[in-house]
């Protein structure tokens, strides 16, 4: 081995626990903030005050009440941009991470951490903002854009509950589909959304040999809004385990 | 002697292609070894797995005492730099920079910094942006900074233009005079890393062709030069790896060549003239023709 | 380097010319691993392997924590090893090379006569 003036070799590094790696994971995905909080926020607020701009144009032009429909966009587009954010986590920084050491277990926990983070915040700033909105009638305009009136009135909590389940739902939708993909690449993806087109046409063919059409829609009405909510909750929680298991197997192929 | 990595009959394959086929082998701690051969020939393959980046179909790996897959503990001292990597959608130079850290314990900032100068990075540039040069420096900056005490480098320097390559070098061999650590280098370019190099492994269709100290390896093959006849003479019953001649002389590449073997040939008015690794690997890999007694015999 | 002999002979064979010529007279530090490695651009441990081959020659000494030494009586010693190759090394390829291009010997003396006399 080595002597005269040559340095020690350098000894393994010790490790480090689970919640600090998770942690590591969790500080990767905000290490560039641009995407996951100034972006997203900053388009949701040039959304709202482009739309604000509209609604006044046609306050103004007389018909006040003609402004009653217009659009959700403010749930919409974030959930949206969620389930992007959550397909990007995937197929780009799932490679980088295992480049980094990151084992899957690790990357899937922390990736797990940052969605749920970025959900409840979201789901804060929105709730707080339909409050708002609520609060001063639709900007003073009977606008809905966080708050679309035909939920009704569920207060603060109500709408944090639904803006959080509804984003959780769609980033673990976008997580397993994606996971689909890195998975098994586009093999996958075909075979993945052929199974899925023929399981909705059987869903539909047995509903309809088996009459239940109304059952289910008696179900609806029974569980009503916080009960659906939370049966998507049920369904996000089985995504995620799904993702799971898909990235468990995963390569970073090139 | 002691060993960073162990591997026990390792097989990979993919939908009935062999990548890597039946590999045993150790990597010696702390040093540069240089895991050569032709495109295509496993060597990113075999990186991954050691990784615990692919799983293997059949065999074993221990790397610093247990199987690298998904073995968090493990993976904390290894770093991995791909020719291909892919970075987090818009991330900047900056962010690969600013999170290395968290999964690096021994990620040295100041060292990230000089490198940076050195390879002139753009830091507020976007990855995706990057020239190809630039991003082959990205990653190199990674792995020469991580200072991980198992460091991959899969032909990351391709990128690089011949000045960036022979900077990357230096820095390496400087870093590794001061913090030593195992160091795992793939490449085709033979004969520029060949002096960096303390330990070579040989990998050919999956399978491990030579593994043996550099010095070693050059030794075992030396080009007979000189006149039809009498090189033709000397040549017979010796492994010859490759046969070229001109008008009347004849140059043959013979394996290993004895002390006394050397000075007969000398002594017959031949000439003997050295072999770098780079010819030696391209002979014992390259296609086999009818004007090379390549076989696959002749292969150890 | 040139792909010629293994680099940690040649690496020995660069301190020995320095030895041999005086610019690293007895007692002189021989630069240390790092540095050697850093200059040839070779492998740290490559380079230790000549230096280590020049101790075991007593080319050189080591003090522990300091360094490398040039031994006491090595440019002696390296003076008197070359000479015994002198005729394999030297005087053999010239009189191959002379017998090749047809000089006779006494055409050679006088050759190595009017060279000496330049």
């Amino acid at each position: 081995m080595r002597t005269l003036d040559t340095a020690d070799v350098t000894t393994t590094v010790t490790p480090t626990s689970l919640p600090r790696r998770v942690r590591a994971m969790v500080r990767l995905h905000l290490a560039n903030p641009m995407t996951p909080i100034y972006m997203p926020l900053m388009i949701l607020s040039f959304i709202f005050v482009a739309n604000y701009a509209i609604w006044q144009l046609v306050a103004s032009a007389g018909n006040g009440d003609a402004v009653g429909n217009m659009n959700n966009g403010g749930v919409g587009f974030v959930v949206i941009y969620m389930m992007v954010i959550a397909v990007q986590t995937m197929n780009s920084t799932f490679p980088f991470a295992m480049g980094y050491g990151v084992t899957r277990r690790d990357f899937y926990l922390g990736s797990a951490a940052f969605f749920v983070l970025l959900a409840v915040g979201y789901a804060a700033l929105l709730a707080v903002l339909g409050v708002v909105e609520r609060a001063t009638d639709g900007w003073g305009m009977g606008a809905q854009f966080f708050a679309p009136l035909f939920v009704g009135d569920i207060g603060g909590h109500g709408w944090f509950y639904l803006h959080l389940t509804l984003l959780l739902f769609f980033f673990f939708l976008g997580a397993s589909t994606a996971g689909v993909y890195v998975r098994w690449r586009a093999n996958g993806m075909y075979v993945f959304f052929g199974s899925l087109v023929v399981a909705v046409i059987a869903t539909i063919w047995l509903i309809i040999q088996t009459d239940s059409g109304d059952a289910i829609v008696d179900f609806v009405t029974d569980a009503g809004l916080f009960g659906m909510l939370t049966w998507s909750l049920v369904v996000s929680a089985a995504l995620s385990l799904v993702g799971y298991r898909l990235i468990r197997r995963a390569t970073p192929r090139a | 002697m002691s060993t960073t990595v162990e591997v026990s009959h390792l097989t990979k394959r993919f939908r009935g292609v062999t990548a890597v086929d039946d590999v045993s082998f150790t990597l010696q701690e702390g040093a540069i070894h240089g895991l050569l051969g032709r495109n295509g020939a496993g060597k990113t393959t075999l990186m991954q797995l050691l990784t615990g980046q692919e799983f293997a179909t059949s065999g074993e790996i221990s790397v610093l005492g247990s199987s690298p897959v998904e073995n968090a503990a493990v993976l904390r001292n290894v770093c991995f730099i791909k020719e291909s990597q892919k970075y987090p959608e818009d991330f900047k130079v900056k962010h690969v920079l600013k999170s290395a850290p968290w999964f690096f314990a021994n990620w040295s900032q100041d060292f990230a910094d000089s490198l940076v100068k050195d390879f002139d990075l753009p830091l507020d540039r976007k990855v995706k942006k990057l020239s190809r040069g630039q991003l082959s420096a990205v990653g190199v900056i990674v792995g020469l900074a991580s200072r991980a005490p198992l460091t991959f480098f899969d032909e990351p320097y391709l990128g690089l233009d011949a000045v960036a390559r022979h900077t990357f070098y230096d820095r390496l061999l400087a870093d590794y005079a001061e913090h030593p650590r195992t160091v795992v280098l793939s490449t085709h370019l033979i004969d520029e890393v060949s002096n960096l190099l303390e330990r070579v492994l040989v990998i050919d269709r999956g399978r491990i062709l030579m593994d043996d100290t550099a010095d070693a390896l050059r030794a075992t093959a030396v080009t007979v030069v000189g006149q039809h006849a009498g090189v033709e003479e000397f040549a017979r019953n010796r492994e010859v790896l490759a046969r070229e001649s001109i008008g009347g002389i004849a140059s043959v590449t013979i394996a290993g060549l004895t002390d006394t073997e050397r000075s007969q040939a000398t002594a017959a008015g031949l000439e003997l003239s050295p072999v770098s690794l780079q010819q030696l690997i391209v002979r014992r890999t390259g296609p086999m023709d009818a004007t090379t007694e390549h076989t696959k015999e002749n292969v150890a | 380097m040139d792909d010629g002999r293994p680099i940690f002979l040649q690496v020995a064979e660069q301190i020995e010319n320095e030895v041999i010529e005086g610019s690293m007279p007895e007692g002189a530090q021989v630069p240390s691993i790092n540095a050697l490695a850093a200059f040839h651009r070779i492998n740290p441990a490559t380079a230790l392997k000549g230096v280590t081959m020049l101790v075991d020659t007593g080319v050189l000494y080591k003090q522990r924590g300091i360094g490398m030494f040039v031994a006491a009586g090595a440019r002696e010693r390296l003076m008197a090893a070359r000479r015994d190759n002198f005729r394999a090394e030297y005087i053999r390829p010239l009189l191959n090379e002379a017998a090749k291009l047809g000089i006779n010997p006494v055409q050679l003396s006088d050759l190595i006569g009017k060279e000496l006399q330049q």
